[in-house]
């Protein structure tokens, strides 16, 4: 007897739903037979009807109350207390159908566990990049920055939004030098702001970072170090908590920002990816937003954590896909900035961020600009 | 897996097509089908929640038929796949069940005549067993059980799971593993790798 027989004994004595365990559920598939046929004419539904009307609400088949979802739906409390999104008749006419757009094998994700979890799914079917020794991993990413320009009058400063293309390559082989490239792309003045008179362009500006040490200092993760990082769960959820240990603020924000960080940073391995949006799945306190932009404007859904009671940090996803796009900071309501003593506002939907364009290995590293900044970090 | 005999008669894909029009057909899938799902949900989550799947499954279902590609007469693997995702939205109250068990030696899915405790037999091979399912990643517990207790091939759990083939044996493969290295050794601490 193998393990797949042995599994087959689990708990082989539960019996098949009975009419009585069904009973519940004909009622409200039956119920949405009759919403479907009352909704053709124009194929829509009529939603709510009832709800909006005040009539009462219908006690379920175990006597527990249909009430309203999160998402305005009627849902159905069952035995145990889950909710279960269902249709109800409030009357012999009214009418009430389920408005939920499915696909079959995959409804639409409930919740911010919902999509990391399917993140995490998607994360482990991609191929990791590896580099042979003295290979490039090449990055190619787009960024969404504020700049605050002090005006030449002394009247005040501008704020722009930038749009800042970034291509970065990192060495496959300690020692070697990384560049950074960036290019500002568009500049667009805040409200109340106006561009300044002096550009804003900067052409191509390269930076240069050189070290002799044999891993990579100074970040938590490079591709360097991606390979010390554990993906067994439990384990990377101890060693994210070690690095978390070491920044400020409330535990659970704490490890959303070392997770954050650390998805960033590891584009080129999407199997390390996979197990850190399972541990962000079990953080309290994140929140979903279905609708939200990447910083190189593709719509995807957000999952994120309120850093304070004006800034929230989140992670973009791919709405079809569910692979990872970038992260993010939404301004959630007006922010006041002092900077070099100048008063500012921020204002409320403010967006920066990464949106990750590609990922590739290369060859080699191009030359750097001969006006390039130049960064030695000792070990 | 043998099909309920009602299937020879009108397969699901026809009943499915016809429902567009006819809605009620839709109760004979519901009817071939629901009483074998409320079995996989309650042996995965309890009969409590085994109610709600199945309601949530089957509306879902019943909603999104139009998409059904009628080429596949038998319609479990998309039924189990719809139920693979509402079971996952219940992740958590599946890790406790699995670890409730492995604590207690108590079958969960015994409630309405009182709790009814495994053999001392039975407890030796379910516990790390059941340790090992609560251990394994999601997607792997789903390949592996869609296969063990619903008795799906691995084209249906590829269907169902909308993945590769050759992902399905992988998973499988990464299971079947765990779990024969959980039964090979019975020393095993119950709490070791439950880690949802």
């Amino acid at each position: 007897m193998d393990e797949m027989d042995e599994l087959r004994r689990l708990w082989a004595t539960v019996p098949e739903g009975s009419a009585e365990d069904l009973a519940g559920s004909r009622t409200l598939l039956a119920r949405a037979y009759t919403a479907d046929r009352h909704a053709r004419g124009p194929r829509r539904l009529r939603v709510m009807t009832a709800w909006r009307s005040g009539l009462p609400v219908r006690a379920g088949r175990s006597g527990l109350p249909v009430k309203a979802g999160r998402s305005g739906l009627p849902v159905r409390a069952g035995r145990s207390g889950l909710l279960v999104r269902a249709v109800a008749v409030a009357g012999a006419t009214a009418v009430i159908g389920v408005a939920v757009h499915l696909v079959p094998g995959a409804l639409p994700p409930a919740s911010a566990q919902d999509v990391l979890e399917r993140a995490a799914d998607a994360a482990a079917e991609q191929k990791e990049v590896t580099l042979r020794p003295g290979q490039y991993l090449h990055v190619r990413s787009v960024a969404a920055q504020t700049l605050t320009v002090g005006r030449k009058d002394g009247t005040g400063a501008d704020h722009l939004a930038l749009t800042v293309a970034e291509d970065r390559w990192e060495p496959a082989t300690a020692g070697r030098p990384w560049l950074v490239r960036e290019e500002r792309t568009a500049a667009t003045p805040l409200p109340g702001s106006r561009l300044p008179s002096l550009p804003w362009r900067h052409g191509v500006e390269d930076s240069v970072y050189e070290s002799s040490c044999d891993k990579t200092p100074g970040d938590e993760l490079s591709y360097l170090r991606l390979g010390d990082w554990p993906t067994d769960v439990a384990a990377l959820r101890a060693r994210i908590e070690k690095a978390a240990a070491q920044e400020a603020g409330p535990a659970n924000l704490r490890l959303w920002t070392t997770i954050s960080r650390l998805v960033r940073m590891s584009a080129a391995r999407p199997a390390l990816a996979a197990p850190l949006f399972e541990v962000a799945s079990g953080l309290d306190g994140i929140s979903l937003d279905a609708e939200a932009t990447d910083a190189a404007g593709r719509p995807g859904m957000a999952v994120g954590m309120a850093e304070n009671d004006s800034l929230r940090s989140e992670l973009v996803f791919d709405k079809d896909t569910y692979r990872y796009l970038g992260t993010r900071h939404v301004v959630t309501k007006d922010r006041t900035e002092t900077p070099g003593g100048h008063t500012f506002v921020i204002p409320k939907g403010t967006v920066t961020g990464t949106a990750l364009l590609g990922v590739e290995a290369a060859d080699t590293m191009p030359e750097p600009a001969p006006h390039a900044s130049r960064l030695k970090i000792p070990c | 897996m043998p099909q309920p005999a009602a299937t020879v008669e009108v397969a699901d894909a026809e009943l499915i097509r016809r429902s567009l029009h006819e809605p009620e057909m839709f109760a004979a899938v519901f009817d071939r089908h629901a009483p074998h799902l409320h079995r996989y949900a309650a042996r995965r989550l309890g009969p409590d929640a085994a109610e709600d799947v199945v309601s949530e499954t089957f509306l879902a279902a019943f909603q999104s038929r139009h998409r059904y590609d009628v080429a596949y007469a038998d319609a479990r693997p998309w039924l189990y796949g719809i139920a693979s995702n509402v079971i996952s939205k219940r992740r958590r109250d599946e890790m406790s069940r699995y670890r409730a068990y492995v604590r207690s030696g108590v079958d969960p899915a015994e409630i309405t005549g009182g709790l009814v405790e495994d053999s001392v037999t039975t407890l030796t091979v379910n516990r790390p067993l059941v340790a090992a399912l609560a251990g394994l990643k999601r997607r792997d517990r789903d390949v592996l059980l869609l296969i063990a207790w619903v008795g799906l091939s691995y084209d249906e759990v590829a269907r169902a799971l909308d993945i590769p083939v050759g992902t399905v044996r992988s998973r499988l493969n990464r299971a079947r593993k765990k779990v024969r290295q959980a039964l090979d050794d019975t020393t095993t601490t119950p709490k070791d790798g439950l880690h949802g």
